[in-house]
């Protein structure tokens, strides 16, 4: 059960980090539109919604949504590193894009 | 943390003359802050008894039932209190408040039967 | 400026962490390690290799052993033997002090292992600092609640917590610690919540107990009876007794428990005729809270006298949130989140103590500053390192040395001295990097300690280290003070 549960976590999870403002604006070229943003933004709040929906219906509800709970705060982690990483490899393939970006 | 002074908070209003470079506070910022340091930590905690009396008198649960809730309800409203002094405008008003919140609990609690 | 609310919250946040920080750092690590407590108490006692039985023989084997060597004892506190600790774990009063051994699985006796407090010495420093009765509690009671204020005020002075959930940019100083800081603070958030409430429910009698004294005056016995229905309390008659045969009992208790194990033995006045035996379920294997199931039965007789299966819905809250603090339930998986989560805590006070330094290091620098940033350095790299000396010690010291156990914590109290001092004397950049040279290589030691790791539990303990030693390792790298010390 918590397999399923945390696939569905770590999407929501990708998708919510894919959407916030700042990694919208500098991961992606071209920059994501506003509109696309809320989209996924809402898309990733109710897939998270509708895992913890899933989960409390589970019969060992309290175990599974503490763990749930837990992997979904260690994706965050990896995810940021991850995007950390991506923006840093991206700044180094192209120094000039870097400049435009700051100024 | 966009406040320019992060580190006198609720005491900045009270010494504009201060500059960025030193962080020395004057012997009345020292006295404010140890006021309301007092008031959150002595005085929050006089709150949160008071609220664990009060509510382990009133609350029509069984014994033990009302030992319980009560102490989660004092636990909780220690640390609340003492943000409640530091986000208050002054000193003064910071004890205000705390006296304010511990007599009306005392009441409560003399009413629901404690005797101190 | 006008002092806002904000502002007020991230001075208070700024103080109190600063104030209460190193303290709470000792005790997260203390709290995270215990998470594993069963695992590195069996990895501190080699001796086990091959003496392993099944539970309820080992559980004899002990009380034959106590009955021998400690009958005259007011009461012995077992934790029985389960999957994850295969031997007994005893307590009792022995004379003035409490001993507290494992007792061997094959024999009962203690002497067969290694005289080491294993996991239990973490456990216990958890909430007890190590320091006499009411003050250790006491102190970690009120730096539990701290931490809440501290979380509470952090949320608060933390503008935009969603803007930076995902954002985390390295080697900008000031900068990157904060981004740290707020990483590490928000994707845990409900653990670190969580675990400071929840950690000062534990100790609630011993700061809040007015609830408790106003309804129950000093009636003690009502209250234990309350709180735990099937706690028999007889006095000793003074009539010796001797202890009924423990087979079928044990074969009884596992009838009443099943599906669930059991967890606790409690036997008071074992040599009196008014012997009690006292057994806790653990938790049931679907539920979170601690021990509900309890039976207590005659010592001499074996007639089970009460039975008592916790229903009641208060309680049963409370138990939940008791229950979710010691992670007696947990299984792997969320045993190992809970580790993460209570390392990302104690990298979260050191990334605020961190920042609280760095903000200031450009300006005027007092004596406070730079006894703060030393003290920093020295909790920050002393604590993991005492811990880590802890296990090495465990492996050094001859295996039957007398007074063996409190060596051991002894040895954890010397490092963590030796390294504060170094810092207090040492230039801080320099300190930095030494202290966190020796950390990292204490760290590796343990991993190769026992050469090639033969169980899950020493694969998992020469993992861990030797990851925590490359991150040291790694944090070498960074100078936290760019500006040239004054």
């Amino acid at each position: 059960m918590l397999l399923p549960l945390s696939f569905i976590g770590l999407l929501a999870v990708c998708l919510l980090a894919a959407a916030t403002p700042r990694q919208a604006s500098e991961l992606f070229t071209p920059p994501l539109p506003h509109k696309q943003q809320i989209l996924i933004r809402a898309f990733g709040f109710l897939l998270l919604a509708a895992s913890f929906f899933v989960g409390s219906l589970s019969h060992n509800a309290g175990r599974l949504l503490i763990a749930h709970i837990g992997l979904l705060g260690l994706y965050a982690a990896i995810i940021s590193l991850g995007c950390t990483l991506c923006l840093h490899n991206k700044k180094r393939r192209d120094p000039a894009k870097r400049r435009n970006n700051h100024t | 943390m966009g406040a320019p002074f992060p580190s006198a908070g609720p005491v900045s209003a009270l010494s504009e003359h201060k500059t960025k470079k030193t962080n020395l506070l004057t012997k009345h910022d020292r006295l404010i802050i140890a006021g309301r340091i007092l008031a959150g930590v002595g005085g929050g905690y006089l709150c949160a008894s008071l609220l664990a009396i009060a509510s382990a008198r009133l609350l029509p649960l069984a014994r033990l039932d009302a030992t319980i809730i009560s102490t989660l309800m004092g636990l909780i409203c220690w640390p609340i209190m003492v943000m409640v002094c530091f986000a208050a405008r002054t000193a003064v008003r910071a004890w205000g408040m705390v006296l304010c919140v511990a007599i009306c609990l005392a009441s409560a609690a003399i009413l629901g039967g404690w005797r101190p | 400026m006008k002092p806002t609310f904000r502002a007020s919250m991230a001075w208070l946040h700024t103080w109190s962490g600063l104030v209460i920080g190193w303290l709470l750092l000792a005790i997260t690590l203390a709290g995270t390690l215990s998470v594993f407590r069963p695992e590195i108490s069996s990895w501190m006692r080699p001796e086990l290799h091959g003496r392993l039985t099944d539970a309820d023989t080992a559980t004899q084997a002990a009380i034959g052993w106590l009955t021998a060597h400690a009958a005259h004892a007011p009461a012995w506190y077992l934790e029985a033997p389960s999957p994850r600790t295969p031997f007994t774990y005893a307590v009792w009063e022995d004379g003035t002090s409490y001993a507290q051994h494992a007792l061997d699985p094959k024999t009962g006796a203690p002497d067969v292992l290694r005289d080491t407090l294993g996991g239990e010495f973490f456990f216990r420093f958890h909430f007890e600092l190590q320091l006499p009765y009411p003050w250790g509690r006491l102190i970690a009671a009120v730096a539990a609640l701290a931490l809440v204020l501290i979380l509470l005020t952090g949320i608060v002075a933390h503008k935009r917590i969603f803007l930076d959930f995902f954002t985390f940019r390295p080697g900008k100083g000031q900068r990157s610690w904060l981004d740290a800081h707020n990483l590490l603070g928000v994707v845990a958030l409900p653990f670190h919540l969580m675990i400071a409430f929840t950690g000062a429910i534990t100790l609630a009698n011993m700061i809040m107990p007015w609830g408790l004294t106003t309804l129950y005056k000093q009636d003690f016995s009502a209250l234990t009876h309350d709180f735990s229905p099937a706690t028999i309390e007889r006095e000793a008659s003074g009539k010796p007794g001797s202890l009924t045969a423990f087979g079928p009992l044990l074969a009884d208790v596992r009838h009443h428990f099943a599906p669930n194990g059991l967890a606790r033995i409690t036997v008071t006045n074992p040599s009196d005729s008014n012997a009690v035996i006292t057994f806790n379920a653990i938790p049931s294997v679907s539920g979170v809270g601690v021990e509900n199931h309890t039976l207590s039965y005659d010592g001499i007789t074996g007639k089970l006298l009460a039975e008592h299966r916790e229903t009641r819905p208060v309680m049963g809250f409370y138990r939940f949130l008791y229950g979710l603090h010691v992670a007696y339930f947990a299984p792997y998986v969320t045993r190992w989140l809970y580790f993460l989560s209570g390392l990302s805590l104690a990298a979260l006070i050191c990334t605020g103590l961190q920042l609280w330094t760095s903000k200031r290091c450009h300006r005027q620098q007092g004596l406070g500053f730079k006894l703060v940033e030393r003290l920093n350095i020295g909790m920050m790299m002393g604590t993991p390192t005492a811990f880590a000396g802890y296990f090495i010690a465990n492996r050094v010291l001859p295996p039957f040395l007398a007074n063996r156990a409190q060596m051991e914590v002894r040895a954890v109290f010397c490092i963590w001295a030796a390294i504060l001092l170094f810092a207090m004397v040492r230039r801080p950049n320099a300190a930095w990097r030494e202290t966190l040279a020796i950390s990292s290589l204490t760290c590796l030691i343990i991993s190769l300690i026992g050469g090639i790791p033969h169980s899950p539990i020493e694969w998992a303990v020469s993992l861990v280290s030797l990851g925590i030693a490359v991150l040291m390792r790694y944090a070498m790298r960074y100078t936290p003070y760019r500006k040239k010390q004054s």
